[in-house]
């Protein structure tokens, strides 16, 4: 069964910021492994896509993995006339979401007195969030970030050369390693990622078929990195 | 209203801009130049050659264990062993002498030093040495929580031997211009087992200098660019610039790039923004400002097209269909 996946995308005048988040999903998209079945700009990029909101449906929560681009902060994303906040009813994984990519600045920051932490309400049977600890770059050719932590998730072990061979790494090395193309060395990405016994998340693959949630007597590692 | 320059709250001293500043011409690359690097680093990883294969930015040359690509816009080579990378069953690296510092934890001079001498080895076997700018050896940090938030532990990562270029005098900003050596640690916990390489640097082959813009024109698609529909009132909120760096700005490896123009990475917040519902927002940003007068650098034969922008999905397939 195709995996789904999504992108949501604010461009605030820069296109490059849609051209990352769809790069991810469309370049899965084109795998028979995956279908893309989101894509959300600007004014579509609404509170309820991401908060549990009487009456709607969470479409993130509608897709195994997503991609995102938008402003942030330690404690929110924006979206579209707004923000999500650490303080709000943000459950993912409550139905499908495993991994979740960001571009927003500082989201993942850790420090001795900010905890990352304080994204753990937001781990329903999520895996990961995948982001920065610091400021991530705009209108310097960051435009191919998607599309690079697509291919080196799961592009280049189902693509073309996988009849000689696959390049097949977990999707922690795949963030960190698309980063470190679009990225100047002073950036730092991150993660969060949610673990427990018998479900081990540290060597996951996006490519691979969806594996036990991490659900109850989790651990949370957070790790970061020189992009 | 948009903000205007004087409504930048400086938080940090603006690099000096002169009135004329060098852009660096850069070489073609060629990227089948590149296969003796590529064979070699394979070595160096102890990966199995399958063969070679064209990829959408290059050719890859290695097998399942590991694998050297070489991007044929710039030139860069990037390597890994996936075996090393899958290696470990969490984040916990053991060196021996890392100690934790104002920054996060820090390796000790033994092991600075052994990680420099094998990143210039494995540099020179690879006949990828350039003249670099800077060198250091930083380490990756984790830390593991409990589910309130916690932290019961926290630890160094993998080491990372990090070189930066210059051109004319001036760095080499953004993410075309560097040269990172990824290490895990040997058993002694000193020295390191590469898992993963990275070097672009394009070789500059002229330079001619261009005006620059002023600050007013330089800042201005940051100062009246939009924050994601929230209500901006230059009178109530705030935007400020915490960091600026002066440099030519070096495209990512998968960019044909054929010169590198000045131009100034910043870093900043803009606060007091309005969401619809009321609530003040402060949220952070990045961005590289470009200071090439466009009219200057048109005459110095360096215009450019700007990116190839791709059209938008107008339709959406529906789950499961």
């Amino acid at each position: 069964m195709a995996k789904y996946v999504g992108s949501w995308w604010i461009k605030d005048g820069i296109d490059g910021r849609r051209l990352e988040a769809e790069g991810f999903a469309s370049t899965l998209g084109g795998l028979a492994e995956f279908d893309w079945t989101q894509n959300h700009g600007d004014s579509g990029v609404v509170e309820s896509d991401f908060v549990t909101t009487s009456g709607s449906t969470q479409r993130s929560d509608s897709v195994d993995a997503l991609q995102m681009s938008s402003h942030g902060s330690a404690n929110a994303f924006t979206i579209w006339g707004g923000s999500v906040t650490t303080g709000e009813a943000v459950d993912f994984g409550k139905n499908d979401l495993e991994f979740f990519a960001t571009h927003a600045c500082d989201l993942l920051e850790h420090t001795s007195t900010n905890s990352v932490g304080r994204w753990i309400p937001a781990f329903e049977r999520l895996h990961y969030m995948l982001g920065f600890h610091n400021s991530s770059y705009s209108g310097g050719g960051q435009n191919s970030r998607g599309t690079w932590f697509a291919m080196y998730a799961a592009w280049l072990y189902y693509g073309p050369l996988s009849w000689l061979f696959r390049i097949d790494m977990p999707i922690r090395e795949a963030w960190a390693e698309a980063n470190e193309i679009v990225e100047g060395s002073n950036v730092q990405w991150a993660y969060l990622r949610a673990e427990a016994p018998g479900a081990p998340t540290y060597n996951e693959r996006l490519r691979e078929a969806e594996s036990t949630d991490p659900v109850s007597s989790r651990s949370f590692w957070t790790a970061r990195g020189t992009c | 209203m948009p903000f205007t320059i004087s409504d930048l709250e400086l938080k940090t001293d603006l690099p000096d801009i002169p009135d004329t500043i060098p852009v660096a011409v850069l070489a073609s690359p060629c990227a089948k130049e590149r296969s003796g690097s590529a064979r070699r680093l394979a070595e160096i990883l102890d990966l199995e050659v399958a063969g070679t294969v064209d990829v959408p930015h290059g050719y890859a040359v290695g097998g399942s264990h590991g694998q050297v690509e070489v991007f044929t816009a710039s030139g860069a080579i990037r390597a890994r062993n996936t075996d090393r990378l899958s290696a470990y069953p969490d984040e916990r690296r053991k060196w021996a002498d890392a100690k934790l510092g104002d920054d996060g934890f820090q390796l000790g001079k033994r092991s600075t030093e052994q990680l420099t001498r094998s990143a210039m080895e494995i540099l020179e076997r690879s006949e990828l040495r350039d003249n670099w700018a800077d060198l250091d050896v930083v380490l990756g940090q984790w830390a593991l929580l409990d589910e309130k938030g916690n932290e019961l532990e926290s630890g160094p990562g993998r080491a990372t031997v990090r070189l930066s270029y210059a051109a004319e005098g001036i760095p080499l900003i953004g993410p075309g211009a560097k040269t990172h050596l990824h290490f895990d640690p040997d058993e002694e916990g000193a020295g390191g087992l590469l898992a993963r390489f990275f070097h672009v640097h394009r070789a500059v082959e002229a330079s001619t200098d261009v005006a620059t813009q002023s600050l007013e024109e330089a800042f201005e698609p940051l100062l009246t660019q939009s924050w994601a529909g929230l209500e901006v009132d230059p009178s109530s909120a705030r935007l400020s610039i915490t960091s600026a760096k002066l440099g030519l700005l070096a495209l990512p490896a998968d960019v044909a790039q054929g010169f590198a123009a000045p131009a100034l990475a910043v870093e900043g917040q803009l606060a007091g923004a309005v969401a619809a519902d009321g609530r003040e927002l402060t949220v952070g940003f990045g961005q590289y400002v470009a200071l090439a007068h466009p009219k200057s650098l048109a005459s110095s034969g360096l215009a450019t097209s700007g990116p190839l922008v791709h059209g938008e999905v107008v339709r959406r397939r529906g789950k499961g269909e």
